[in-house]
């Protein structure tokens, strides 16, 4: 090396060895890592929001196939706790890089309680807004094609799960006060009402479909993830204690229930 | 629970078609510091426009073609949610952020560096003495201390002046002359390259 121009030379060619990657490649393992760190983040403790629906099921739901193994989660689960409630994860899917939504298709031999769920920072990005405010964000169930449920993908929110016989009431719960922030009646019922509501017998094909939405409209926001999940065996709701306006999620009423090691809905 | 494989995927809402194709729009104005309204590209268009001089950069901190795209790939997953907040320049505040991570992780020791005497030959175009430029070079680079090597990149590679390259590293413009100055004399006496020089020299 002579001169600056000699280094400048020489950087080049060496700079030249790099291989090219084209930009499709580098904007879907950008949004792969976005989603990563907010995850991490959110299990870390950070304000992410979930939202926890719980259809109700039987009481103790039987696997009439024995044959059957449940299924492996599939990828990009890892939100989902392995047990709920006295309940095992059967199966359960997060949207992927680029989805928007995403629909699944089972064939369940008893009704089982499905769980949904959506996180979203709070100032979210969306590829058709410049900027969109997590209050505005909806995310939206359907069961058979039939709108089940519409709810805000911010905070924390458990669902409440009744035994059977009961009217299924949501119970929003703000994981930072432990306090209900309201009180709302579902249009999904237990587990015999849904089934009829949305046309579903066991061992026909049950089709569920997430999606996010702002102002009715489909929206694709990259930094939100939202996902379903199949859990097998959910024996009891969490039930609301209120006492002099706060609330709390009362412990399971058998000795395995509640959720999983390691799992705390709250964060 | 499940009668065979259980849950199988279902047409989307959305056409898969529309959800491969990523729009790219146009970020429109943005007001610069002092108010007025300047064009700025959609992070698409950046990526699209920048991603490969971007790599060239990182590979040449990192002398490693994995590190360097991990950086690249780290520094838009940084910058991305703050994209529609950049104002003026973001090639130069990308680049400030890539910095900043490559030098997190030297710091951390997440990477950690040793010299390379030797490249493996990677079957490239190119004569004998460009390669031992090559192999030459990539050592010296690895025996610079980070901050140095960076400053030889911004200076030497990316052309930046010393004021732009001050900006990026955070220091000052009397630093970075400093620092390309010490970098320099290493290299004019660091063997790999004195060889290679000289090498070239008689050859020619």
């Amino acid at each position: 090396m002579t001169d600056t121009n000699d280094l400048r030379r020489m950087l080049d060619e060496l700079a030249d060895e790099t291989p090219e990657l084209p930009a499709q490649e580098w904007i879907a393992g950008t949004r792969h890592k976005v989603r990563v760190r907010r995850r991490v983040r959110w299990t870390g403790g950070g304000a992410a929001a979930a939202l926890v629906l719980a259809a109700a099921a039987s009481v103790v739901p039987q696997v009439l196939d024995g044959a059957s193994e449940p299924v492996p989660p599939a990828e990009g689960d890892g939100v989902f706790p392995e047990r709920l409630y006295g309940g095992e994860l059967i199966a359960a899917r997060t949207n992927q890089t680029g989805e928007a939504a995403f629909g699944w298709e089972a064939t369940l031999d008893e009704p089982t309680s499905i769980v949904l769920f959506c996180q979203a920072p709070e100032d979210a990005q969306s590829w058709g807004l410049h900027g969109l405010s997590r209050a505005e964000l909806r995310v939206v169930l359907e069961i058979n094609g039939q709108q089940a449920k519409v709810e805000p993908c911010a905070h924390l929110h458990w669902y409440g799960y009744p035994p059977v016989g009961e009217q299924m009431v949501l119970r929003p719960f703000d994981g930072k006060t432990s306090a209900p922030r309201s009180r709302a009646r579902s249009n999904v019922g237990y587990a015999g009402d849904w089934a009829k509501r949305y046309g579903w017998r066991p061992g026909e094909p049950l089709s569920v479909s997430v999606r996010l939405e702002r102002k009715g409209e489909s929206v694709e926001v990259p930094e939100a993830e939202f996902g379903v999940a199949f859990y097998d065996g959910v024996r009891l709701a969490p039930k609301l204690e209120r006492s002099g306006g706060s609330g709390t999620i009362s412990e399971p009423e058998t000795g395995d229930g509640g959720p999983g090691p390691g799992f705390d809905p709250r964060p | 629970m499940y009668r065979d494989a259980g849950v199988r995927p279902m047409a989307a809402v959305i056409p898969l078609d529309a959800l491969l194709e990523w729009p790219v729009r146009s970020r429109g104005t943005a007001a610069d510091s002092e108010g007025r309204r300047v064009e700025q590209p959609s992070f698409e268009d950046f990526v699209v426009a920048r991603s490969r001089q971007l790599q060239r950069t990182a590979y040449l901190l990192t002398r490693d073609h994995q590190l360097a795209q991990d950086l690249v790939q780290t520094t838009y997953a940084k910058v991305w949610p703050a994209w529609t907040r950049i104002r003026d320049d973001p090639e130069a505040y990308v680049r400030r952020v890539m910095l900043n991570t490559y030098t997190s992780w030297w710091r951390r020791k997440w990477r950690g560096e040793t010299p390379t005497e030797e490249l493996p030959d990677d079957g490239q175009a190119g004569g004998q003495g460009q390669i031992e430029d090559r192999a030459g070079l990539m050592a010296a680079l690895g025996r610079l201390p980070a901050r140095q090597r960076a400053v030889v990149v911004l200076r030497y590679f990316d052309d930046l002046s010393e004021a732009e390259t001050a900006r990026v590293l955070n220091c000052t413009a009397g630093n970075v002359k400093s620092q390309a100055s010490r970098a320099l004399a290493k290299l004019r006496v660091d063997p790999a390259l004195l060889d290679s020089g000289r090498e070239r020299g008689t050859s020619a």
